[in-house]
């Protein structure tokens, strides 16, 4: 069973190396070859699940990489990270799908980088060695970099190059504090310094826990991102292309998510506390300031990607509410993120290959013409709303609840942006749904088809059954 | 004998291919790169059998540890790798070849010597031995005016330079009575030097030292140099020489002057955090691809500083390490640049990139794995290098110094960014023609891809090597 | 409570009727599209039907659970349902006037697109109703609550290429979540202070719960059910969603929208009860609420057995003996005297207000002159048999049960009879409730012409006020157009980016200018590299002389 940790991630790393040596000009080839891989991963990845709900890390796999410093091949998943692994390998094949006519050039690039950043997105959500961590988290930018400002829209170069900078920005810091703790305690396992730091030997002085927090913790708050740090997000998503938009919401995010959990409050447990009110204060302003900005853009995917903001404010929430619910609905708040953003950006993705158009204006009265793209769409929002009977509702359900346990203030405010989802969804969807039909859009807007149906009905599917079974490990 | 035996080889070997020159017919000279690859074989060879056999000699003259060998192989190698990759570039623009390669084996002669001299004359004497060939070999476009003025301002500032540390030397001497590293320390320890001459002595020998590694504020040199230099030759110029001098500053400092490090080690510190960002942000704004390059090479003379500033064996073995990432990484760039530059470097502005990802995808390939290491993303040797030299600075408490220090690799992320921005995402202006990798480049960056990929996934071993290597540095 | 009643099929029936439609609609006839959608609300109203029977001797709630739904630390959802009379009762009013409305739709719709759906969406409503009665916590009512408002939001918007339409059920969604926001935040307390959303648990604590607490969860949940019955000032949805298919929409929303609220306060009885202000507010909302009753009016011609059961209920929530609610009443005002006369005041006067709006709603809807539109009239008759079986059955149990009357049906409470104040007190209470009838007679029946005086006097004010158009532009000016423009001008272009992205580009745009500058540091000439390096040296020499030298 711990082999198939390795084998889930192997999978598209071997994808990844097959590609490469496919001849370029058969695009269907590469193609079906992608999807194979992601599909295999996916499939590998399933048993996962059956992972008996034990504390700790599981399906641990640990030998030594490089001697000295002892960097560690260490991987291992716990019922956070498992279901992260589970969205990346889930999504995967969607994306392939999702660019299966979009990308018409560089083909084989485009899907050699997709395979790539398979191999980092599942590797930041199972390593368990801070340097390894590390390493994964940095592979994912070069290929999302590429994917950005390769394939991307008009102002993609700026887009990608922010995304990049901005991030690394934050994780040059990380790696500050990751060869300080490593100094300190000789060690980059992590498990093994969350046991110094936990037992002792090794205390942290206060201001060196602060310190180092904030190091950690900048690098994670862009990823995720947390107001004021999210500017690098609405022009990465606007210019990545549908693939890139769908993994860049449902899984780089949350790379940030997991790592203020899975790092941040393990390792300076007091700092984060001592700083909870005030990140629980930025994460409230982003709710609610996402929400307003959502509000008003005339670009779908500059909306979707601003509801991100505000849907990533409760995550940040949760986690700093320090109660059981609001980490588990964190969590689960996470994926619910991934599924629902995920299946916008690949509507929004295919309503652009008709339209050639992301601005609302361009659309109106689409429903007429593709009444199916339609009504997924709107289940779609509905989920993104948090509608109970849909996955949203359970995360922001457990958030807020959560919350309300660690500051009833932060509960009031927070739910107001549970309206807001309302208004900016339903609007969008009113503009670019209902009403009369234009002649222009009603000859463009042909409804989807088998492929693309099957695809967002896999993300659809997903939103109904996370709704109804939640239960935690 | 055998501890100078790599750099007799290799002046055998030149004046071997200079004698040959002469007699071989146009047709022929290829050969005498096949003869000068050899030579530089033989002396890796000779280098490791010198370190079968290592210890000092000519009356502690010549130390040949872990140290000198570790550089040794270095330069050699880097030499190798330079010689490889001149073969068209110097059939394809016409230059005479017996000279050129005859002038990188005396300069690598020149270098081995500085990496197993452990007294100050000798050092002085490799320095020189590797510093005029290399003034030479800048000017070597005869017929173009760029290359006559790296050429000269080479020479000019090297010289210049070089006064400073002979007089430093000179100084050392007159305060200690010696000119032997390891006497020098003894006398310093015996408080028989006096402390102002000692003071000056040391200064001077920095400013000469910082000079050649074009560490700030003695960098400014470095970009006019770099950009007229042919560009293989700039591709040896900014990793062979540049490690032979880190090899003997640190050589130097740390076993003749560790009673002052604290005070040299401020001077370091602030040439490393100048260096960095004067190297980074004035790499932003160039539009030639050389120049650029030439920016930031100042840059990463400054990370080795942090290394060399946290005055540990770990950091020592962080700064060779570093050394030699970056040798691959700066080599397999500048010879794209070489080969993409074609006859006469028409084309070496970083616009005319444009469109390469997509017309030869293999060299764009190549390109973006040496510049995704110049930025040191993960698992390659550049990323490694960087995370032990912050490792060494963070143990050695420079706390400020690493978070400035990563901060600068995130503005440096942007130049290097901006070319692969080029490279992949504009359509090209023209269509430069190109024509197919001639086998001697190919090769040279296949192996320094390979080799980036293998510092930066499997750094163990050349690690285990430069840490033991390091042990001559003193415990602080 | 023995026996599985499978209750689970009630709501479950009418759930795949509308997946069935839903999903292959499209592709079905008229006829299957009838069957599927009839017949599962027919069988669900059957099986309510069969529950009844089943379990209207029980004396104790039934629940039925199905499977753990959220599980996390100290919260543990199930899924289950929970019967008591109150349900019993609701249940087979909901499926009864549902399986009506299904029908009647069928004729209505017959010649207007989008059939399938109409009837998907009326089906998925039936679910949710049904869920938020079955509910046996909080948390799944809230999930009925929800879905129903999104139900709403389907129906009205209907025509959904008629811009008004569309137009109206973004305003009936978007209204329906504000007050569902109230909900939740109750919901968020009751956890909070019970450690469960459990019917059963929560009242069962109730009475060990301050009142300031279950004051503020009260007057959340009453937040929550001012939105989805359309009270002031959550009412502006209402008059719009006549956009939707108009009776039917109209019927659901006056029948189920109205009950859903009337029943959350039922259900949540308990909290309410030991919350005195607002026991009477509550009431308030649970009767007055339905519709725009200024457009209503002398119904009860034409549809007198709802009428006479309206008024029965009507009667025991004014507090008019021997109806249960007196009971109930009295004992929150004795309560209330007890602790602070000032509360026992603000419950008299609340009290005789409640008889107040009661009546108000009973003689504005169903006596007096008509004031519905030609339009609307024409589809107003008593309900066909179908409908009125449940009412006949309520009356019947009345009847069986002697004493027992529709309120202690809905409020179930002990009633403690006291002597000497206790008495006094039932007086006050009893003849204020009777007061507060008088004065409804008398302004709406007696003299119909007064409240039409009232609001000439009122003038501009009232004509505001009562008028939606004005209410609309009011949250327009007030709310939305300065919600919009703030988030455009302020927040989007000023702080996103201007302010925030602006300092992140400049950034960029100073290490761009620190580059030129050093780039153009470079002049070129040797005599200046020359003087750099003297000069640099000059510096390390001075510097570490100084050092020495310490």
């Amino acid at each position: 069973m711990a082999a198939l940790l390795n084998v889930v991630l192997v999978i598209p790393l071997a994808g990844f190396l097959i590609l490469l040596f496919l001849p370029r000009h058969d695009h269907g080839l590469i193609r079906v070859t992608a999807l194979f891989f992601t599909l295999a991963a996916f499939a590998a990845s399933l048993p996962l699940a059956t992972a008996p709900a034990t504390p700790g890390f599981q399906l641990e796999t640990n030998f030594s990489w490089i001697d000295n410093p002892p960097i560690r091949y260490h991987i291992g998943i716990d019922g956070i990270s498992l279901w992260l692994v589970l969205l990346v390998t889930f999504l995967m094949p969607i994306s392939v799908l999702a660019s299966w006519k979009h990308i018409e050039t560089r083909v084989k690039e485009f899907f050699l980088f997709l395979l790539l950043l398979e191999v980092g997105m599942i590797g930041v959500f199972v390593a368990l060695d801070l340097f390894l961590f590390y390493v994964f988290w940095e592979i994912t930018l070069v290929p999302m970099y590429f994917l950005i400002g390769v394939w991307g829209h008009e102002r993609r170069i700026y887009a990608a190059v922010k995304f990049f900078l901005y991030t690394m920005a934050g994780s040059v810091l990380m790696l500050a504090a990751i060869l300080w703790l490593y100094n300190a305690t000789g060690t980059f396992d992590f498990p093994r310094m969350q046991t110094l730091i936990a037992n002792g030997p090794l205390t942290l002085g206060p201001a060196q826990e602060l310190l180092l927090f904030l190091a950690f913790f900048i690098a994670f708050a862009i990823k995720v991102p947390l107001f004021p740090l999210h500017t690098w997000l609405p022009d990465a998503h606007v210019e990545a292309p549908t693939a890139g938009s769908i993994l860049l919401a449902a899984v780089l995010l949350k790379m940030g998510a997991y790592g203020i959990l899975r790092f941040c409050l393990t390792l300076f447990p007091q700092a984060s506390r001592d700083l909870a009110p005030a990140v629980s204060i930025l994460a409230i302003i982003g709710i609610i300031y996402g929400a307003l900005v959502c509000l008003v853009q005339p670009n779908m995917k500059k909306l979707v990607a601003y509801s991100s903001v505000s849907h990533l404010g409760f995550v940040v929430l949760g986690i700093f509410s320090f109660t059981q619910l609001g980490a588990d609905g964190a969590v689960y708040q996470m994926l619910n993120h991934g599924v629902s953003t995920g299946a916008l950006f690949l509507l929004v993705g295919m309503m652009y290959e008709r339209r050639h158009s992301l601005e609302i204006s361009a659309y109106g009265g689409v429903a007429t013409p593709a009444p199916v793209l339609a009504t997924v769409f709107l289940i779609t929002s509905l989920a993104s709303a948090g509608l109970p009977m849909l996955n949203g509702f359970v995360g922001e359900f457990l958030v807020l609840q959560g919350t309300a346990e660690a500051d009833f203030r932060y509960t009031v405010l927070a739910a107001t942006g549970v309206i807001l989802a309302a208004w900016y969804l339903l609007w969008l969807y009113q503009r670019v749904f209902l009403n009369e039909t234009p002649q222009e859009v009603a000859t463009h807007m042909s409804d989807l088809s088998g492929r693309e149906l099957a695809t967002i009905a896999a993300l659809v599917v997903m939103m109904v059954w996370m709704a109804c079974c939640p239960k935690f490990c | 004998m055998d501890g100078l035996l790599p750099e007799i080889l290799l002046s055998v070997f030149g004046t071997l291919v200079m004698v040959s020159d002469a007699l071989t017919e146009e047709s022929h000279k290829d050969w005498l790169g096949v003869i000068s690859l050899v030579g530089i074989y033989s002396a890796v060879m000779a280098a490791l059998i010198s370190y079968v056999n290592r210890g000092t000699a000519f009356h502690g003259m010549i130390l040949v540890d872990g140290y000198a060998t570790f550089f040794r192989l270095l330069v050699f190698v880097i030499g190798f790798l330079t010689v490889l990759a001149s073969f068209s570039y110097l059939k394809r623009d016409g230059l005479p070849q017996g000279e050129y390669y005859a002038l990188i084996l005396f300069s690598l002669a020149g270098q081995g010597l500085m990496a197993a001299s452990s007294e100050l004359i000798m050092i002085f004497l490799g320095l020189e031995i590797s510093s005029i060939s290399t003034y030479i070999l800048a000017g070597f476009l005869r017929h173009d005016a760029k290359s006559n003025e790296s050429a000269l301002k080479y020479f000019f500032l090297g010289s210049f330079a070089t006064a400073f540390l002979l007089y430093g030397v000179a100084l050392i001497y007159g305060a200690t009575g010696s000119t032997r590293l390891d006497a020098i320390r003894l006398a310093i320890e015996k408080g028989e030097a006096g402390g102002k001459l000692l003071a000056v002595a040391t200064a001077l020998m920095f400013v000469g030292f910082a000079f050649k590694v074009s560490a700030a504020p003695f960098q400014i040199w470095t970009p006019d140099v770099y950009q007229g230099a042919p560009s293989p030759v700039t591709a040896f110029l900014s990793t062979g020489p540049k490690a032979a001098a880190f090899a003997i500053f640190m050589r130097v400092f740390f076993t003749a002057l560790p009673d002052s490090s604290e005070a040299w080690m401020w001077l370091l510190w602030i040439s490393a955090l100048l260096s960095m960002t004067i190297g980074n942000f004035a790499a932003l704004m160039q539009t030639n691809i050389k120049r650029l390059l030439a920016y930031s090479s100042i840059a990463h003379a400054g990370y080795v500083l942090v290394a060399f500033a946290s005055r540990t064996r770990i950091g020592a073995a962080a700064a060779m390490f570093y050394l030699a990432a970056y040798a691959f990484m700066n080599i397999g760039a500048f010879v794209v640049v070489s080969h993409y530059s074609s006859r006469g470097e028409r084309y070496v502005a970083i616009d005319d990139y444009a469109g390469l990802g997509h017309r030869y995808p293999f060299l764009a390939a190549l390109v973006t794995i040496y510049l995704l290491s110049l930025i040191g993303i993960p698992l390659t040797g550049g990323f490694f290098g960087k995370f032990y030299i912050f490792r060494a600075a963070v143990n050695a408490d420079l706390i400020w110094l690493t978070v400035l220090g990563l901060l600068n690799s995130t503005v440096a992320a942007y130049y290097y960014l901006r070319i692969l921005v080029v490279m992949y995402m504009q359509e090209p202006k023209e269509s430069t023609p190109l024509d197919p990798l001639p086998a001697g480049i190919a090769a040279t960056l296949v192996v320094s891809a390979a080799a980036v990929f293998y510092l930066g996934m499997f750094p163990g071993r050349v690690l285990e090597f430069a840490t033991q290597a390091a042990l001559f540095v003193p415990p602080r | 409570m023995t026996g599985a009643l499978h209750l689970w099929l009630i709501p479950a029936l009418p759930l795949a009727g509308f997946l069935i439609n839903g999903l292959a609609g499209r592709r079905l006839s008229k006829g299957a599209i009838n069957a599927v959608a009839l017949g599962s609300v027919t069988l669900a109203f059957l099986w309510a039907l069969r529950v009844f029977a089943a379990a209207h001797g029980f004396t104790e709630p039934h629940v039925e659970s199905y499977f753990t739904w959220i599980e996390s630390g100290p919260l543990s959802v199930a899924f289950s349902f929970y019967l008591d009379r109150l349900t019993l009762v609701i249940l087979l009013v909901v499926t009864g006037v549902g399986m009506i409305i299904h029908f009647y739709s069928v004729g209505y719709m017959a010649h207007e697109g989008g059939y399938y759906r109409f009837f998907a969406f009326l089906n998925l409503f039936m679910f949710f109703m049904l869920l938020l009665v079955l509910a046996s916590s909080f948390l799944l009512m809230f999930v009925g609550w929800e879905g129903v408002g999104l139900c709403s939001y389907l129906l009205i918007g209907f025509w959904f290429r008629r811009q008004s339409a569309t137009d109206a059920g973004n305003k009936a969604f978007i209204v329906n979540r504000i007050g569902d926001f109230g909900f939740s935040l109750g919901m968020f307390l009751i956890f909070l202070t019970f450690g469960s959303f459990d019917f059963e648990t929560v009242f069962a604590k109730a009475t060990a719960v301050e009142p300031a607490t279950l004051t503020i969860i009260a007057l959340l949940l009453f937040v929550g059910a001012t939105g989805k019955s359309a009270q002031m000032p959550l009412y502006v949805w209402l008059p719009d969603a006549m956009e939707g298919p108009t009776p039917v929409s109209a019927l659901i929303h006056a029948a189920t929208m109205v009950t859903a609220g009337v029943y959350m306060v039922a259900r949540a009885g308990p909290i309410f009860t030991r919350s005195p202000l607002l026991a009477a507010g509550s009431v308030i909302h649970a009767l007055s609420g339905q519709q725009d009753m200024r457009r209503m009016g002398g119904l009860a011609k034409r549809i007198p057995v709802t009428a006479a059961t309206f008024v029965i209920g009507a009667l025991a929530i004014a507090g008019v003996p021997p109806f249960a609610g007196f009971f109930s009443k009295d004992e929150i005002l004795l309560h209330a005297y007890q602790r602070a006369p000032v509360l026992y005041a603000v419950g008299t006067l609340t009290a005789f207000l409640t008889a107040f709006y009661v009546f108000r709603a009973v003689f504005l809807t169903f006596y007096g002159a008509s004031r519905v539109n030609a339009e609307a009239e024409h589809h107003v008759h008593e309900s066909p048999a179908v409908m009125l079986v449940p009412l006949v059955i309520l009356a019947a149990l009345s009847v069986v049960g002697g004493w027992v009357s529709l309120s202690q049906w809905l409020f179930p409470v002990k009633t403690e009879m006291g002597q000497g104040l206790e008495l006094t007190l039932m007086g006050i209470s009893a003849a204020a409730g009777l007061a507060g009838i008088a004065l409804a007679y008398w302004i709406y029946i007696a003299r119909p012409q007064l409240s039409q005086k009232m609001a000439e006097a009122a003038g501009a004010l009232y004509r505001l006020v009562s008028n939606k158009y004005y209410v609309d532009e009011i949250y327009g000016a007030v709310v939305v157009r300065p919600a919009l423009a703030v988030s455009t001008h302020f927040l989007w272009k000023v702080m996103d980016a201007g302010v925030i992205d602006g300092a992140v580009n400049q950034v960029g745009r100073q290490s761009a200018g620190v580059g030129d500058w050093l780039r153009r540091m470079q002049s070129g000439n040797l005599r200046s590299y020359a003087g750099w390096v003297v000069l640099g040296a000059v510096a390390v020499v001075a510097a570490l002389g100084a050092f020495f030298s310490r």
